[in-house]
């Protein structure tokens, strides 16, 4: 067997959807300090790039709603008809979602609706596209951070001028 | 941000030693607990998204077109206290969920007509749950209420009897609410509505406002009132949303995430499979969010139940998650009722901790003293708290 084809299968032996238990086997990692959250990533020569929206300003926690994922290629031209495996996992807390979401491709080209995402604690998720059907398989991660972000109250916001 | 390159960096420098200058005034006593109000910017958010005043109006409830109507909570109410609907009599809901002891008992297991097999749960804020009982094996309040009148060991009556007690004493505002006579309706719906009403009721059960939550204003407003809350009850609140990791299940203004977790509780024996049977009692009951008798869209509503993760073997020994909105004016705790205060279950969890049973039994490493602020932080939670402190 070829070793990326081993290493790769190593990686997905690993997580399952994941629940309240099934840290066996998994490594803890604590947030990095300088985490990219952003909702848009690309690999790394920018052959696929991927991109995410929500109904809600921020990331909801404890509440079931769907994701718009975008799929675009290096050209900028939409991915149709790929085949998406998504999980969401806590990297520090070893587990994952309460929910095994459903990708739907949309009318729109490129675009999947993603139902039943359900962060169920405050903190650092990431989830982990796994891609095939695009020419090849990629694999794409989105950092996020779940319930920290601190509303601020009418009239104190920080002056941006 | 205009560009300004020279002389920009020596006012930052100034800036700075400026800044440097006010935090040694403002902190002049390096002591131990010198940083005790000094919030970092995550644990202020956190600390905002405990509060009441981050609870938005309960959720609809899809499955209840009759949720919000206020005849049909009024009927509900009524219900609620009415012992007639038992086996001898005596037993209402409001036996077990008692409005003087936070809605739930002092015992370790409900007792109605017979002992129940858990503890009564608390009611307040019901309308903010996807799952109901200990092990979410109700998908809507309103099917949840209908399994106590059928359970043996609670109100022990069954359909038949609640159509013939609703006929009887409540004939008129059941048709004033339901828009039809119950003795022409089948009796399996006139138990359903009867379930809805008394969910109308019991989403009226609302939290109140605490001294954590004045405090949580505090730091918000300009005022900084921070002796809101006692030296103990703040370092209780650090380690709350951080070291100790309550907050990862005790999450959101209900200070819980209605979901089921491994607690560590000791079971003296009594195996309970907690969430690990739910998922073939949702499958099984015909009063389910998408069978016959709800109100839901079964197109558009429910994502949180068609999609939900039934992995049994994940889930068997969890149960949800209560809240600790005024937990430390009700004990006993955990679903078996086994710990009679605070103290015992926040040593328990310090025992349970790091042990291989999942994530969420890692608390971190705790002494006594965090223990002891954990629970005075816990009695904050509790709305007469408010007169204990002012
Ligand atoms: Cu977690």
């Amino acid at each position: 067997m070829h070793w990326l084809l081993l290493v790769l299968l190593s990686i997905f032996a690993l997580p399952d959807t994941a629940g309240a238990m099934d840290a066996i086997g998994k490594v803890r990692r604590e947030r990095p300090a300088d985490l990219d959250a952003s909702t848009t990533v690309a690999t790394r020569y920018g052959t696929l790039q991927a991109s995410y929206e929500t109904d809600f300003p921020e990331l909801p926690l404890n509440s079931v709603h769907t994701w718009r994922l975008s799929l675009q290629d290096k050209n900028g031209l939409p991915v149709v008809g790929a085949d998406i495996d998504l999980t969401a996992d806590m990297p520090e807390h070893l587990h994952g979602m309460t929910t095994t979401p459903l990708i739907q491709e949309s009318d729109t080209p490129g675009l999947y609706l993603v139902r039943g995402m359900n962060f169920h604690m405050p903190g650092y998720w990431e989830v982990t596209l796994d891609i095939s059907g695009a020419g090849s398989r990629h694999l794409l991660r989105f950092n996020l951070i779940v319930g920290e972000s601190q509303r601020a109250p009418e009239g104190r916001k920080a002056d941006e001028s | 941000m205009k560009a300004e390159p020279l002389g920009s960096s020596k006012a930052i420098g100034l800036l700075l030693t400026a800044f440097s200058f006010c935090v040694v005034l403002s902190n002049p006593s390096k002591g131990a607990d010198a940083d005790l109000f000094d919030w970092s910017a995550r644990e202020l958010a956190l600390i905002q998204s405990l509060s009441l005043s981050q609870l938005l109006p309960p959720p609809s409830s899809p499955s209840n077109k009759y949720a919000d109507d206020p005849e049909a909570a009024a009927l509900g109410r009524a219900i609620f206290h009415d012992s007639r609907f038992s086996a001898n009599g005596e037993v209402s809901c409001a036996t077990c969920h008692r409005q003087d002891y936070g809605f739930t008992d002092d015992l370790p297991k409900g007792l109605g007509i017979g002992l129940a097999s858990r503890r009564t749960m608390p009611i307040v804020g019901m309308a903010y749950q996807k799952w109901f009982f200990w092990d979410g094996r109700a998908d809507s309040l309103w099917s949840q209420t209908l399994g106590p009148l059928e359970n043996p060991v609670e109100h022990g009556i069954d359909r038949h009897q609640v159509q013939q007690l609703v006929l009887a004493h409540y004939s008129q505002p059941y048709q004033q609410v339901f828009e039809d006579d119950a003795t022409n309706q089948p009796v399996d719906q006139v138990f359903a509505n009867t379930g809805k009403a008394l969910a109308a009721h019991v989403r009226t059960l609302l939290p109140e406002k605490t001294r954590f939550d004045l405090y949580a204003h505090a730091l918000q407003s300009d005022s900084k009132e921070t002796g809101i809350l006692t030296e103990a009850e703040t370092r209780g609140l650090r380690l709350f949303v951080g070291k100790a990791k309550c907050i990862n299940c005790h999450n959101g203004p209900m200070f819980t995430n209605g979901e089921f977790h491994h607690s560590g509780t000791p079971d003296a024996g009594e195996l309970d499979p907690g969430r690990g049977t739910a998922f073939l009692e949702l499958e099984a009951t015909e009063f389910g969010f998408f069978g016959k008798w709800s109100d839901a869209d079964p197109e558009a509503d429910g994502d949180h139940i068609r999609f939900l993760d039934r992995d049994t073997r994940k889930y068997v020994g969890t149960f949800k998650t209560p809240t600790l909105r005024g937990a430390s004016d009700r004990p006993p705790y955990m679903h078996n009722g086994t710990f009679t205060s605070l103290a015992q279950v926040l040593n328990n969890y310090r025992a349970v901790s790091g042990s291989t049973l999942a994530d969420e039994v890692s608390h971190g490493d705790l002494t006594d003293r965090d223990l002891n602020d954990l629970e005075a932080f816990l009695g904050t939670l509790s709305s007469n708290s408010n007169d204990v402190h002012n």
